[in-house]
């Protein structure tokens, strides 16, 4: 099906130039940033992304400026070819017009194109007309001849002519009044990461609006802990001694709320002397307890799953900031959170000397 | 919203972006390379006559080619250029991210690498399976019907070439001739051309609607947490079934992490962390804005209803026989 369209050749070979350096633009910024994510370690303080996403950025960085000096390259070539084309074309129309264009007349009227060339190239793909909406109309229409692709461009094969068109005709679908040269807004949405990157956001840290929720304290049942460890004070000692394990015993989070989900497990641990790392959060309710916490990040920040023990010290805590890293030393037991039948694991310090300042992990997110 | 909760949503956005990042830059080169490299219908020489075979086979397609649900768009799109039936490409789409070795492996660990572990990854890979095939094999019955009609333009695998008016080529109805040529020697520089020129629109296209979902998957975080999952009493099975299909629909978890946050839910039932588990790999709010560059609006539909109400349906079944089928319960009413 043949028809007139109502374009200029021009504007649309701009059209898709356009597309094309916009979209070599967006992608070696967004490489670029990839790269400089990486370099300066950023993955981890601003993202939490773990350490085996690392390479694998940075290589999807590097794949990404590779394909567009690739395509810069391309494309460069093709507006050459475009323009030389273009001339030939020109002088061709000028012949079979029957008429002459004056250097550098527009060719604005419509005629057959003749297409007695090849289309070289196998690519199949629309050309940025996104508009995120759906297309129920068909666009079968067109083009007397093939592309396989939406809207033809020019492609570096031996013709120039150019299809990316404002569509003048009807579609029986309502898009009348919209281009399907290139779409704007996905650019748009895509330098995001770049422009957050330059502006250096997100800060450092964990999502804390997400922290001070999984944080937020609990009511704990009095129950048989209370009563044990009020006994225990009375005699001088954080556990009663028919509760006091031998040894000490290093432990982790991600072990710490396994064993706090079964009974025999925290039976086993009541009264153990532990040792455990991690970030401290002061309590609201009572100036001598607070939370130590750890984030366990599987894949990234979205995943992070909060860890935390409330930790009984003799005497009011000084000095300590929140999300400082600290050692504790105490005795553990558990306690019921009520309305629930889930355990919190509770760690009484013996001695001051139970907590003590320690440096950061290089990796917060091993050994969780 | 103050301050503070704006730069956790960049956080969560950003995160979720440059983790998928690399898996998009990975889809996107191999879509470059089947465009150019694969010859049209080659495909299909290696695909089972049989329908339900051919679903099947999609289904499993993750153990040879492992993808996580991010990277499968763009590739899948271009095996349905191809000539890939649209059945099978359903059926690795949603079946991918889960039955694949490294998610297998995660799920393991993340439950604890013992028995009720082994018992988990199982019926996560079963559930996810019988998932794939019935949705890949109510889709073929929806193609019969539609045919192309349900795809984009991009994703139709080409047939009778339009008809061509000035030339002296023998027409060729069942194959684009542009699209014979894929295979076909050319100078390398011209097909590392038009790799990238794929490679590139593929990348960017599907970018751009996985970084819509991830800002809409970070709004839904603000308000969302885990913990409130955890508290839903265990009393009412179909509405913290429900729930966690909710959760996982919203949180838009990588298929590898995944298993961890479910693993997390202790005093759920196993069934509902069952839930969570296969249907978050399946459909999420970014892979829901990809579908679009994919599939059309019928088809995105068949897929989300299919895969809801199967998930519900099978692991509402399982709670009510999970211990009369003699299987562990791993969590803490102990």
């Amino acid at each position: 099906m043949a028809h007139s369209h109502a374009h200029s050749e021009a504007e649309t070979e701009n059209t898709y130039f356009l597309d094309q350096l916009c979209t070599i633009a967006v992608g070696g910024l967004l490489g670029f940033t990839a790269i400089g994510l990486y370099m300066k370690g950023w993955l981890t303080s601003k993202f939490n992304l773990v350490d085996r996403f690392h390479i694998p950025v940075l290589a999807g960085g590097i794949v990404i400026i590779v394909l567009v000096l690739l395509r810069a390259i391309a494309v460069w070539k093709q507006a050459g070819q475009a323009r030389a084309a273009k001339a030939v074309d020109h002088q061709a129309h000028g012949n079979e017009c029957g008429h002459d264009h004056g250097p550098g007349e527009k060719c604005d009227h419509d005629h057959e194109h003749s297409h007695g060339h090849e289309h070289s190239y196998s690519h199949g793909h629309e050309h940025a007309h996104s508009h995120g909406h759906e297309h129920s109309h068909s666009h079968g229409h067109e083009h007397s001849h093939s592309h396989g692709h939406e809207h033809g461009h020019s492609h570096g094969h031996e013709h120039s002519h150019s299809h990316g068109h404002d569509h003048a005709h009807a579609h029986g679908g309502g898009h009348d009044d919209h281009d399907h040269g290139w779409a704007p807004w996905q650019y748009a949405v895509l330098i995001i990461p770049a422009v957050l990157y330059f502006l250096e956001l997100p800060v450092d840290g964990h999502n804390l609006t997400k922290l001070n929720r999984d944080l937020q304290e609990v009511d704990l049942d009095p129950g048989v802990a209370n009563q044990r460890l009020a006994f225990a004070h009375v005699a001088g000692s954080a556990v009663l001694p028919t509760f006091k394990k031998k040894g000490i015993r290093h432990l982790k989070f991600s072990d710490l709320s396994v064993i706090a989900s079964r009974k025999a497990s925290r039976d086993d641990f009541e009264g153990a002397t532990v040792v455990m790392k991690g970030q401290f959060r002061r309590s609201e309710r009572k100036d001598n307890e607070f939370q130590l916490f750890r984030v366990m990040v599987n894949c990234c920040g979205t995943d992070a799953i909060t860890l935390r023990a409330l930790i009984v010290a003799p005497e009011p805590l000084q000095g300590y900031q929140m999300m400082e890293w600290v050692e504790i030393t105490g005795e553990m037991s558990f306690q019921q959170i009520r309305g629930t039948n889930q355990y919190l694991p509770v760690i009484t310090l013996p001695t001051m000397e139970g907590i003590q300042r320690i440096a950061p992990p290089s990796d917060p997110n091993r050994d969780v | 919203m103050d301050q503070q909760k704006v730069l956790d949503l960049i956080k969560d956005f950003s995160s979720i972006v440059w983790e998928a990042f690399p898996f998009i830059v990975l889809g996107a080169l191999i879509a470059g390379i089947l465009e150019e490299v694969v010859p049209q219908q080659a495909i299909t020489k290696f695909v089972p006559k049989s329908k339900l075979l051919a679903v099947c086979l999609g289904g499993v397609l993750g153990l040879v080619f492992p993808m996580c649900e991010c990277g499968i768009v763009p590739v899948m799109r271009r095996l349905l250029r191809k000539g890939l039936p649209l059945g099978t490409c359903i059926a690795y789409m949603m079946a991918g991210p889960i039955i694949n070795l490294v998610v297998i492996g995660s799920t393991l660990i993340a439950f604890g690498q013992n028995e009720f572990a082994v018992i988990m990854t199982a019926w996560r890979i079963a559930l996810g399976f019988i998932v794939a095939v019935v949705t890949g094999m109510l889709v073929e019955a929806m193609y019969a019907k539609h045919g192309d009609s349900l795809l984009t333009r991009l994703a139709r695998p080409q047939r009778n070439a339009p008809e061509k008016i000035h030339t002296d080529e023998p027409h060729t109805p069942d194959v684009h001739p542009a699209e014979e040529r894929a295979g076909e020697k050319r100078p390398l520089f011209q097909r590392l051309g038009n790799i990238s020129e794929t490679a590139l629109h593929d990348f960017k296209d599907i970018m751009v609607f996985l970084m819509l979902g991830a800002l809409l998957a970070a709004l839904a975080k603000l308000w969302i947490s885990n913990d409130q999952v955890k508290q839903l009493s265990t009393s009412y099975p179909a509405l913290t079934i429900l729930a966690v299909m909710g959760l996982a629909v919203l949180m838009c978890l990588c298929s590898e992490a995944d298993a961890f946050v479910a693993a997390s839910f202790q005093t759920l039932h196993p069934s509902a962390q069952l839930a969570f588990l296969v249907l978050g790999p399946m459909f999420d709010l970014k892979l829901l804005l990809m579908f679009t560059r994919v599939f059309r609006r019928k088809l995105i539909m068949l897929i989300i209803v299919s895969a809801i109400v199967q998930v519900f349906a099978y692991t509402m079944i399982l709670h009510f026989t999970w211990q009369s089928l003699g299987m562990p319960l791993r969590f803490a009413v102990e």
